[in-house]
């Protein structure tokens, strides 16, 4: 068997898992979301004044459902074929958007929405290159990573108008913060840990500003597989973190990454130092001690 | 075009949406965009929205209900989303917005008084210190938005 041949097969391999996990989380979503909402047409949104009767709507979008489970299971039977791939995303994207049109975004799948779009228009061709191949997946890697880059984008913006307000002690006091707003918001009872970091908000600190770094870097990071394990590692411990003291899941998010930071093909298994050292910033840092030991190392030679 | 470079235009199309267009029109969402403006800038003080229920059926309540605690007689459809619903709704009142204001009131009775067929509330506007109301349910000031009336006994087939 060719390299060419072993890496179209991997490829093939990887949309059949994309498609599994994809269909296994997203279905009980719309499902639970449908035995909620069936009767509750959701006027305030444009497109669903269409329908007269919640019976009518409840049947449409029973209908979607199952078109959606339908397509994502044939798109892994047979992921050579684009457009059950292309069905997939959109029947994804219309029941995210009804579940979306009750008053709460459903962001939590909005980086599968463009993962699947952009997986959609994966060629898979026996005479394509390992390299093809490759570039094709980094395009659906940046997609997931885009809410991510946003929201580090935001806090930067954040950051900067709390220094220049309320001095240093804002961003330590950050953590703290974002427990009461999001408590508040959606009514949560304290628990022990909430509580404790509530009151000692600055320990969380050094983990916030960790998190803006591989938010805001999050793009450049797709681009350097050897940082990708360690990528997949930090943002599945931001997101169990975040369940434990926000109480926020976005487990769907957090399995989209390691499908495709850590389970995917052609990704360069590298240890959490190599990562580290790979990271954009400490590249740099990593390049200078190496040229330092280097300069140490022929000074030392015995002439 | 490349599948890649057509990603990285995406990751810049979509940052200008949700930076600049998204807060130019004063919304969280454009599906499937989203700000992602999550916990940027969270401040000491959080204002949010509640209803207060005085009569459901017109049974007047011995003790007025706050939806916040959860009272045990209210069944919603989705406590979660009725939160954001009643947030909704009082942010169309004071933005004097009455077609959306009608459109959210609708949204928000039907999920919160589901199985009654009539009830009466008030709209409350309440500023806190996060941390002291989350310790110690400490509220800084409590104004009232309005009072309402949920009457679904026409609409029943």
């Amino acid at each position: 068997m060719t390299t060419q041949t072993r890496k179209n097969d991997q490829l093939i391999y990887f949309l059949r898992l994309y498609y599994i996990v994809l269909a296994v989380i997203a279905s009980p979503v719309f499902i639970s979301g449908w035995i909620k909402h069936k009767n509750l047409v959701p006027i305030s949104s444009a497109p669903f004044t269409l329908f007269t009767s919640p019976t009518q709507f409840s049947i449409c979008f029973f209908l979607l459902i199952i078109f959606f489970i339908f397509t994502s299971l044939y798109s892994a039977l047979f992921p050579q074929k684009k457009v059950y791939r292309i069905l997939t995303c959109l029947f994804l994207t219309i029941n995210i958007g009804i579940l979306s049109s009750y008053g709460k975004v459903l962001h939590g799948l909005h980086g599968w929405i463009f993962s699947s779009f952009f997986i959609s228009f994966i060629a898979i061709q026996s005479s394509a290159s390992a390299l093809q191949s490759y570039n094709q997946l980094i395009a659906v890697k940046i997609s997931a990573v885009i809410p991510y880059h946003v929201a580090g984008l935001w806090k930067v913006r954040g950051a900067i108008s709390c220094l220049n307000s309320e001095g240093f002690s804002c961003l330590t006091n950050s953590l703290a913060r974002s427990i009461g707003s999001e408590y508040i918001r959606n009514n949560h009872d304290l628990n022990y840990i909430s509580r404790f970091f509530l009151e000692y908000s600055y320990i969380g600190a050094t983990s916030f500003f960790l998190l803006v770094y591989f938010q805001v870097c999050s793009i450049i990071i797709v681009f350097k597989p050897k940082t990708h394990t360690l990528f997949a590692l930090f943002m599945v411990l931001f997101h169990v973190s975040s369940h434990i003291i926000l109480k926020i899941p976005f487990y769907h998010q957090m399995i989209l990454i390691l499908l495709l930071f850590f389970f995917s093909p052609f990704s360069k298994r590298a240890g959490l130092l190599e990562g580290t050292l790979n990271l954009p910033g400490t590249h740099i840092i990593a390049k200078l001690i190496n040229s330092l030991k280097a300069n140490f190392t022929s000074t030392m030679r015995p002439s | 075009m490349n599948l890649k470079i057509t990603a990285l235009l995406f990751a810049i199309f979509h940052v200008a949406i949700s930076h600049i267009a998204l807060p130019k029109m004063n919304k969280q969402d454009l599906f499937p965009f989203f700000t992602w403006d999550l916990f940027s800038y969270p401040e000491e003080n959080v204002t949010f929205y509640q209803i207060k229920i005085h009569t459901l059926n017109e049974n007047p309540l011995a003790q007025p209900l706050l939806f916040r605690d959860r009272p045990k007689s209210l069944k919603p459809v989705n406590s979660r989303v009725a939160l954001f619903q009643i947030t909704d709704f009082a942010q169309s009142i004071q933005n004097s917005e009455p077609s959306k204001s009608n459109l959210f009131k609708y949204e928000m009775e039907r999920n919160i008084f589901n199985g009654y067929q009539k009830a009466k509330y008030q709209v409350l506007k309440t500023e806190v210190n996060s941390k002291d109301y989350l310790l110690s349910k400490k509220i800084i000031s409590s104004t009232t938005i309005g009072f309402f009336q949920y009457d679904n006994s026409n609409s029943k087939k």
